[in-house]
């Protein structure tokens, strides 16, 4: 989206909200509009409706914590237009002590785990939130991981088993210090199932025929460490509470403390079936940040490996989703396929999954020279492969049976809580960021969005069926216009010299020296470019402060928002169609947790 | 600030500043970078190196903004094409022959030569011809190793040789291309002060000898410390590595103590906190040493001092290198359970009127000083101390003050000092003439009639102006101490009110221990205690049969043969400290190994009373503990367990205890300390009496 579009809709709002808004230019951006806490839902509400044509789909709100400025919070809101295809940032500033602002969940319902996790991480309360938690950290945590004055590393973790002893020496400074810490979440103790059934997640007992189960955190078909209370009547599901941080590993706080290039391979370890997709994003987003265009080889091979990392994803979604419902055979032609793109993988950075291959400036390297002639190998196959696994399930009885009218997700829904990628194209909704908002030279590529009409979980399939088939297009595409050439941009002060160099040329030691050891300093400003992952929208959100570390790395994760809607998709289903469902909207808990 | 101030314009940036100021500290208050590498705000400009060319509105060539001083109205440009393409012109010149040695330099990573080609450099080379190569590195001094291919032509060392140490050892030879920094034939680079010219080198020229290769600047952890080699109490930075050894030490300007200068003594005299080091607690068995655990070796230590504290016959010796916290606990636990009476903190002999140097100095009329009072003063006079060798950071302040300001120094003492060479007069006495001299000064000062040969010296110390006496521990040495006491009452009465005095002690902790009583006072109930030498000599004799060592030092200027026969005749010796020191041939009945300052928090006050915090910056050696840990648990051990089991409560217990810490808090200190009350209140007192 262009500065000028932003100021067009700030102008708008200007007559609406008069002196309540303004517009924020932070370089390098797209520039966002700037509302005042008490408006913020009018404003929200505007800009769902009215705004230049409405923005119909919650991206996200994530949270900065500008330490020493007042105010100190920057809550960035991300909304998206599925019809208009464009989206806006606006901000809203809230201050010491004890932040707050009014929630916009029933504006947005998909703003309710986003504005849960700022709670979480920045002690920023949503006033009449429906169900303010904590979602990452443990309920008896102390702090907020993700402000500025909370400790990098080196305190002890606080489990519950140790919490006693380690509380007075190794937890951030008492109240009135520094340190907020956070509302009465001290008093609760660890959720035991029941406490969290109580204290917010609106299940009730009534005693007769109805039960709560745990599904996870050590199912096998919950893909990861998910855990779903599930409330139960008969073998019917009542209400579904997912319960997720299982896998929180710090990934926002830990790209706080690595320099541009470092966090790069924190990327990899979110998403871990889409590496390439991740480490596009955060390349993109960073590259924006600077300003930065990687040359066109390195593009068009980008595409060729953000499509070889959808096909690859697809096809361990297929195999173990198929192996849920009990067809085991789909789950060894997809890793025959798979495996074959891995070895591509392993080909051109050394490493089979965690690549970190596409950097900012371009690609780590060039692709090696057996690279081509496998790529065409599997290009020629797979479209038969691709039969193969449709003439396993798409017209097998049993397969029609365990998903079709289940797991069902209105397209309204869809959109409200900002479910992206096949799960929400698969009810119908035609949003693509690659069409929408093509980064990495997609408008130029000839290809199909597909969609679904039922919005259940056999739609999902056949819409990631066909993306796979629409994959192998635009690869093909790719490879033909692949032309010889340099793969990183030509600038010296971020990319750093090539190697051959540094034995002859002092400056060019000096450059290599600094950013490998230091890093590449970036500007101030932000950066943020959407993208479509396996999984849907992925964007990170990138504020630079002229230093060589992010100052805040955030992560917009396709299966967070995915997976909010899932209660929704469970209401009434089965608890078997529980795991059809799960399957279907093809979470990994990596990039939920992070 | 009377004068008017100028107003110019830098990047459309408005600034107004004091006439004089050069254009790049006018920017730098503007908050503009202008890349230098000669410039230094303690070094006079030269305007060599070229870096910080500007253009100036009306000039028609670019200008060295560190030799510009500032005009009214002037219109400067520090970023637009013209200057960005000098600077990438002269970063190149630079490089042409800077060899590519960044992997294994150690300036890497905190190379201003590196950063300021990253920011205003060029990326790519154009010069394609064989570089120049010179033998290296030339081990030029015992600390420093030059590597000339390195240097940059800044001149940095040699104007510090020449503007602040004055020992003109370094010069610049030859011309053009094969110019080089280097030594005179046959000299090496043996000033104390040589270390700071690693600092002061912009590029990896010259480096340490002994931090040579201590790792890469980006896996050094940095901690604000206090240098522990002399009273001075030098601020410094310590560097580790692993987080478990120190790799080096770095000057952190403090203007109240060490105005950003360290001597090499200091710097480099860190080994002893990463070897030798006594790692865990002995104690006696069979008359071996053998390792034992912390509560064989406490209860062990605990009996012996009990047995010889009730039978009247141990003595104690604190090092005045330790801690403020330690000895304050190691003075509570001799007072209030031992009850021992013989405690001090150095076995030289003193007189005892002169024991408490600063007491005695105030008792002779003078106003308590500080060290940054030198930089102010018209007359300096030194008595009875060596400042090149006991204090040479204060040595930098007073050849400042001198040769900057031209203030007058006086030095008086047995012999001529470095300093002499900077003095308008050196009045000398003869051992044992000490007093008489320093009477004979006060009166030539007093009365022109009286001045038997000090007819000049007297003249000119009654010129107005501020000044500064700096007081000697060697005169507490004289044998005829006694009569020193009023010989110096004589010439503060002769300087005039407000003559300030700053003592200068010999330890980085002399003065705490002072501050808090480690000395053989009068006691109402066991009598007056021995001083450090009469307890050795009464172990000689066995009426002291039990000594208890803190630290080595306080022996270390002792007489080695007393040493050696009290150390014979001892029944029981326990020791504390952070190694056995070499000549102890004894076995200790206890070792208790605590901690060196790198490995604790804790407090030391300089030698003029600031009290300066030291951080924790590794991790304890082997078992070793901080010594106010070690003493809490040796209190526990004889039935008496003290309440501070912080070293933020000891502190604080220690202040509401001393009258000269009271009011200082722990969490206030900061990083660069607070002046002590003691002072202020002298200086009350002295007023109020004038």
């Amino acid at each position: 989206m262009e500065f000028e579009q932003t100021r067009r809709i700030f102008e708008k709002a200007r007559e609406r909200f008069g002196e309540d808004v303004s517009l924020s230019d932070r370089p390098n951006t797209e520039g966002s509009i700037v509302v005042e806490p008490s408006r913020i839902r009018d404003f929200t509400r505007w800009v769902r409706d009215e705004a230049d044509g409405g923005f119909d789909f919650f991206g996200e709100v994530c949270a900065t914590d500008f330490l020493g400025r007042s105010p100190r919070f920057d809550l960035t809101y991300t909304v998206y237009s599925t019809t208009a295809n464009r989206h806006l940032h606006y901000k809203t500033r809230v201050d010491d002590p004890d932040p707050q602002v009014d929630s916009v969940v029933d504006i947005y319902p998909g703003a309710g785990w986003h504005e849960r996790e700022i709670f979480d991480m920045f002690g920023v309360r949503f006033n009449g939130h429906p169900d303010l938690r904590r979602i990452l950290m443990p309920e008896h945590w102390r702090g907020h991981p993700l402000r500025k004055d909370y400790p990098l590393g080196g305190e002890e973790v606080q489990f519950s088993s140790n919490f006693a002893d380690i509380t007075p020496q190794t937890l951030p400074p008492a109240p009135g210090e520094d340190i907020f810490l956070g509302w009465d979440v001290l008093e609760t103790q660890p959720s035991s199932y029941t406490q969290l059934l109580e204290s917010g997640a609106e299940l009730e007992h009534d005693g007769e025929g109805r039960m709560v189960i745990n599904m996870g955190p050590q199912h096998p078909s919950t893909h990861g460490v998910l855990r779903l209370l599930l409330e139960l009547d008969g073998e019917n599901v009542v209400k579904a509470v997912p319960d997720i941080g299982f896998l929180h590993t710090g990934i926002e706080k830990t790209g706080e403390s690595l320099n541009y290039q470092q966090a790069l391979t924190l990327t990899d370890r979110m998403d871990y079936l889409s590496p390439m997709g991740n480490n596009l994003a955060f390349s993109l987003s960073v590259e924006k940040l600077i300003g930065l265009e990687p040359p066109e080889r390195a593009t068009v091979l980008r595409v060729i490996f953000a499509e070889l990392t959808r096909i690859q994803s697809h096809l361990v979604w297929l195999g173990t989703h198929a192996l849920d419902l009990g067809a085991m055979s789909a789950f060894f032609y997809c890793f025959r396929e798979r495996d074959q793109i891995l070895d591509m993988f392993e080909m051109v950075s050394g490493v089979r999954m965690m690549t970190s291959y596409i950097c900012p400036g371009g690609l780590r390297e060039d692709v090696t020279d057996d690279f081509v002639p496998a790529l065409e190998r599997f290009l020629k196959v797979f479209p038969d492969r691709l039969g193969e696994y449709e003439t396993l399930l798409t017209r097998n009885p049993i397969w029609l049976e365990r998903t079709q009218g289940v797991g069902k997700i209105s397209a309204e829904d869809a959109v409200a809580y900002g479910v992206s990628g096949a799960s929400l194209r698969g009810s119908g909704v035609r949003w693509d960021v690659r069409k929408a908002e093509p980064y990495c030279g997609y408008e130029t590529y000839d290809f199909e969005v597909p969609v679904g009409t039922n919005g259940d979980v056999y739609d999902r399939y056949l819409c990631r069926i066909e993306e796979m088939r629409q994959s192998h297009r635009i690869i093909r595409q790719a490879l033909s216009r692949l032309q010889p050439g340099p793969v990183q941009a030509e600038e010296r002060k971020v990319v750093p010299p090539p190697k051959s160099e540094i034995g002859q040329s002092m400056e060019s030691l000096i450059h290599h020296f600094l950013i490998t050891t230091i890093g590449f300093v970036a500007p101030p400003g932000e950066g943020h470019v959407p993208t479509e992952t396996g999984r849907g929208l992925l964007s990170f959100y990138i504020v630079g402060d002229g230093s060589p570390k992010p100052y805040r790395m955030r992560a917009r994760t396709p299966s967070f928002a995915n997976l909010q809607a899932l209660p929704r998709m469970l209401e009434g289903c089965l608890v078997a169609d529980a795991v059809a469902t799960i399957g279907s909207i093809d979470i990994v808990l990596g990039e939920i947790d992070r | 600030m009377s004068e008017e101030l100028v107003t110019l314009t830098i990047d459309g940036v408005t600034v107004r500043t004091a006439p004089g100021t050069l254009l790049v500290e006018a920017a730098a208050q503007a908050g503009i970078l202008i890349p230098v590498y000669c410039y230094h705000p303690k070094l006079a400009p030269v305007g060599a190196c070229r870096m910080c060319l500007v253009e100036v509105e009306g000039a028609p060539k670019l200008i060295a903004s560190c030799t510009t001083p500032v005009r009214e109205g002037m219109v400067v440009y520090t970023d637009n094409q013209r200057v960005k393409k000098a600077r990438e012109g002269i970063l190149e010149f630079l490089l042409v022959h800077h060899p590519l040695d960044c992997p294994v330099c150690d300036k890497g990573g905190e190379c201003p030569l590196q950063d300021f080609t990253y920011q205003f450099g060029p990326s790519r080379s154009r010069f394609r011809y064989p570089k120049r190569h010179w033998d290296k590195p030339l081990q030029i001094g015992p600390n420093i190793l030059l590597d000339r291919e390195r240097c940059i032509m800044c001149f940095r060392c040699v104007r510090f040789c020449e503007e602040i140490s004055h020992h003109r050892q370094l010069g610049v030879f030859r011309r053009g291309n094969n110019q080089e920094i280097g030594t005179f034939p046959g000299q090496p680079f043996d000033s104390r002060f040589a270390g700071n010219t690693i600092e002061l080198c912009p590029v990896g020229a010259l480096t340490g000898a002994p931090t040579r290769f201590f790792g890469r600047t980006w896996e050094v952890g940095h901690t604000p410390s206090v240098c522990t080699g002399c009273s001075t109490g030098c601020n410094i930075r310590v560097d580790t590595r692993h987080g478990s050894e120190v790799v080096r030490l770095w000057s952190r300007e403090n203007p109240a103590t060490d105005d950003g200068w360290l001597c090499d003594p200091g710097r480099f005299g860190y080994g002893f906190v990463n070897e030798g080091r006594l790692e865990e607690p002995l104690v006696e068995s069979g008359g071996q040493s053998v390792s034992a655990t912390w509560q064989q070796a406490i209860a062990r230590a605990g009996a012996v001092l009990e047995q010889h504290a009730k039978a009247g016959t141990l003595g104690i010796l604190a090092s005045p290198r330790m801690t403020s916290e330690e000895l304050f606990s190691v003075s509570k636990l001799a007072r209030t359970v031992l009850k021992v009476p013989h405690l001090d903190h150095t076995a030289r002999y003193v007189h005892p009127a002169a024991v408490d140097l600063r007491a005695f100095a105030a008792s002779a009329g003078f106003t308590p000083g500080t060290l940054r009072d030198i930089q102010d003063a018209r007359q300096i006079i030194t008595i009875g101390v060596d400042l090149s060798r006991e204090q040479p950071v204060t040595d930098l302040r007073v050849k400042k003050a001198v040769t900057q300001r031209g203030a007058h120094l006086v030095v008086v003492d047995a012999e001529e000092l470095e300093l002499s060479a900077f003095s308008r007069h050196t009045v000398l006495w003869q051992p044992g003439d000490e007093a008489a001299t320093v009477m004979s000064l006060a009166n030539a000062v007093a009365s022109p009639s009286e001045a038997n040969g000090m007819r000049a010296v007297g003249e000119l110390l009654r010129q107005e102006g501020p000044k500064v006496v700096l007081l000697g521990w060697r005169i507490g040495e004289s044998p005829d101490a006694g009569r020193i006491g009023e010989s110096l009452a004589a010439l503060a009465q002769a300087l005039g009110p407000g003559t300030r005095c700053v003592t200068i002690l010999r330890h980085c902790n002399s003065r705490g221990a002072l501050d808090l009583g480690i000395y053989p006072a009068e006691d109402p109930v066991s009598g007056r205690g021995m001083s450090g030498e009469e307890m050795l000599r009464a172990a000689c004799e066995g009426r002291i049969r039990a000594l208890w060592l803190v630290g080595e030092e306080p022996l270390q200027d002792a007489d080695p043969g007393l040493v050696r026969r009290a150390m014979d005749n001892l029944e029981a010796l326990v020791f504390q400290g952070w190694s056995l020191p070499s000549w102890l041939e004894r076995v200790p009945d206890a070792a208790l190994p605590s901690t060196t300052f790198a490995e604790m928090d804790g407090t030391f006050t300089n030698t003029h009373g600031r009290v300066q915090r030291i951080f924790r910056a590794i991790r304890p050696k082997g078992k070793s503990r901080p010594g106010w840990d070690i003493v809490n648990d040796l209190a526990q051990a004889l039935g008496h367990p003290f309440e501070s089991r912080t070293v933020e409560a000891v502190f604080e217990e220690m202040c509401a205890a001393t009258p000269a810490y009271r009011g200082l808090a722990w969490n206030a200190l900061g990083v660069a300390g607070r002046e002590s009350q003691a002072d202020s209140a002298a200086a009350a007192a002295a007023a109020a009496q004038g």
